[in-house]
């Protein structure tokens, strides 16, 4: 009987402090806390990183010292070399490739501060789409900066830490961009579906659309600087009892696949 | 009782470890819950307080790698412990297929959950994510169970 008053008692402290913890929710992202706890997180897994890395390399060598000791391993150890070399140009070519596109860009978008980072973690549920970038405020990122890379924005900042940033995804059910419709300049708001793609709101029913049509940032509000891709017109429902279309957009960047992205500066002309 | 608070500590930075970083390296879509078992474990071998303080703590701690609002983290967790904690008295939790099943389920229900509070209906990202995601967890759990035993057990000794 005690223990179950016992019991009866943690969870309803439990449930408490998680009631307070969504009734103050409205401050929705990280708070300090949590970016000391990810700041931790992002030396664990660096240290831990560094004996994965030593191993491997004595794995590889000591593989290698052991081919050399014998005469016919010479010819297959150049075969294996010349196909690690022909492995590593490709590789070494789709870096190229994505460097390339990378400048591109970065030349594109000369009139705003441009900072490059690598992803580092992403979210751990399966509902919310939020990753973690390896640079944060002493790298010059801020709460609310785009996050883009080469095909269009990614998302934007909502928490930084000293080495690290979290950022919401486009694709975040929370996410919603002011956006506009390239080719016919029709207004409106770009919402995550959480799931992959993304909703274009408030678009009248009555507007001509055509799927395929580019979506971009209006610049509104101020985050987002205009022009940036934001994706394409996959599908467009007309529901006659409804003032305003359904549509979905295909995001122009593949956020599974992302792998370096750019903070920009928002509205900040360089002056060179 | 320090020790096994350390090692469970140990443990949730490893699955934290493998979920943010390991498991996207491998595949963007793909999402292994191993806090599932590391709770199923805590509910089996770990006395209630003791717990179900592990599961509020890390599911708080799991906030910071999440843009789930504040507190939706731990309500769902703490939600799926008692829910194994009441279960626990119909079934045998110590079976591996029970373990798997019961993971499996509550996966399931996590993913609709979390996705009811955004109002998504988590089959629009595709079953195949999710079946091979549950499926995944599941095998997983008696992982995490038995590592938790081992760590309980030695403690005890």
């Amino acid at each position: 009987m005690r223990r179950k008053g016992e019991k009866v008692f943690l969870v309803s402290i439990f449930v408490i402090l998680i009631l307070i913890m969504i009734s103050v929710g409205s401050r929705r992202y990280s708070t300090g806390g949590f970016d000391l706890v990810r700041e931790g997180y992002y030396w664990v897994e660096t240290v831990v990183s560094v004996p994965f890395k030593f191993f491997c390399n004595i794995w590889n060598n000591y593989i290698y010292l052991v081919d050399t000791k014998q005469e016919n391993a010479l010819l297959k150890r150049k075969l294996s070399s010349l196909r690690t070399q022909y492995m590593c140009s490709q590789g070494l070519e789709a870096e190229n490739k994505r460097l390339r596109s990378m400048l591109k860009f970065k030349r594109a978008y000369h009139r705003f501060k441009i900072y490059p980072a690598s992803v580092f973690s992403q979210d751990i549920s399966r509902v919310f789409k939020t990753m973690i970038i390896d640079k944060g405020d002493s790298d010059g990122f801020i709460k609310d900066m785009p996050i883009v890379n080469p095909g269009g924005i990614v998302g934007r900042v909502i928490a930084t830490s000293p080495h690290t940033s979290q950022v919401l995804l486009i694709t975040d059910p929370n996410s919603a961009i002011p956006a506009l419709i390239k080719a016919t300049r029709v207004k409106g708001i770009v919402k995550g579906g959480g799931d992959g793609i993304l909703t274009l709101e408030y678009i009248r029913r009555s507007e001509n659309l055509d799927l395929g049509e580019e979506v971009v940032t209006s610049g509104l509000l101020g985050i987002f600087p205009k022009g940036l891709k934001i994706g394409y017109i996959k599908e467009i429902n007309r529901d006659e009892h409804k003032i305003f279309a359904e549509i979905t957009l295909t995001p122009s960047v593949e956020i599974n696949k992302i792998e370096d992205v750019f903070g920009i500066e928002s509205c900040v002309e360089d002056s060179n | 009782m320090w020790k096994i608070a350390i090692k469970l500590f140990g443990l949730f930075v490893l699955i934290l470890l493998i979920e943010t970083t390991i498991t996207p390296y491998i595949s963007g879509f793909l999402r292994i819950d191993l806090f599932l078992g590391l709770i199923m474990g805590l509910v089996i071998y770990v006395p209630f307080a003791y717990g179900i303080t592990a599961t509020f703590i890390f599911s708080f701690l799991l906030q910071a790698f999440s843009g789930a609002r504040l507190g939706s983290l731990p309500f769902v967790y703490i939600g799926v412990y008692l829910g194994i904690e009441l279960v626990k008295g119909f079934v045998y939790p110590e079976n591996i297929l029970v373990q798997i099943a019961l993971v499996c389920v509550f996966n399931v229900l996590v993913v609709a959950i979390t996705g009811g509070f955004m109002d998504i209906w988590f089959v629009e990202e595709g079953l195949c994510p999710l079946i091979l995601g549950t499926a995944l967890t599941g095998l997983a759990a008696p992982v995490m169970i038995v590592t938790i035993k081992q760590l309980y057990q030695k403690n005890e000794s």
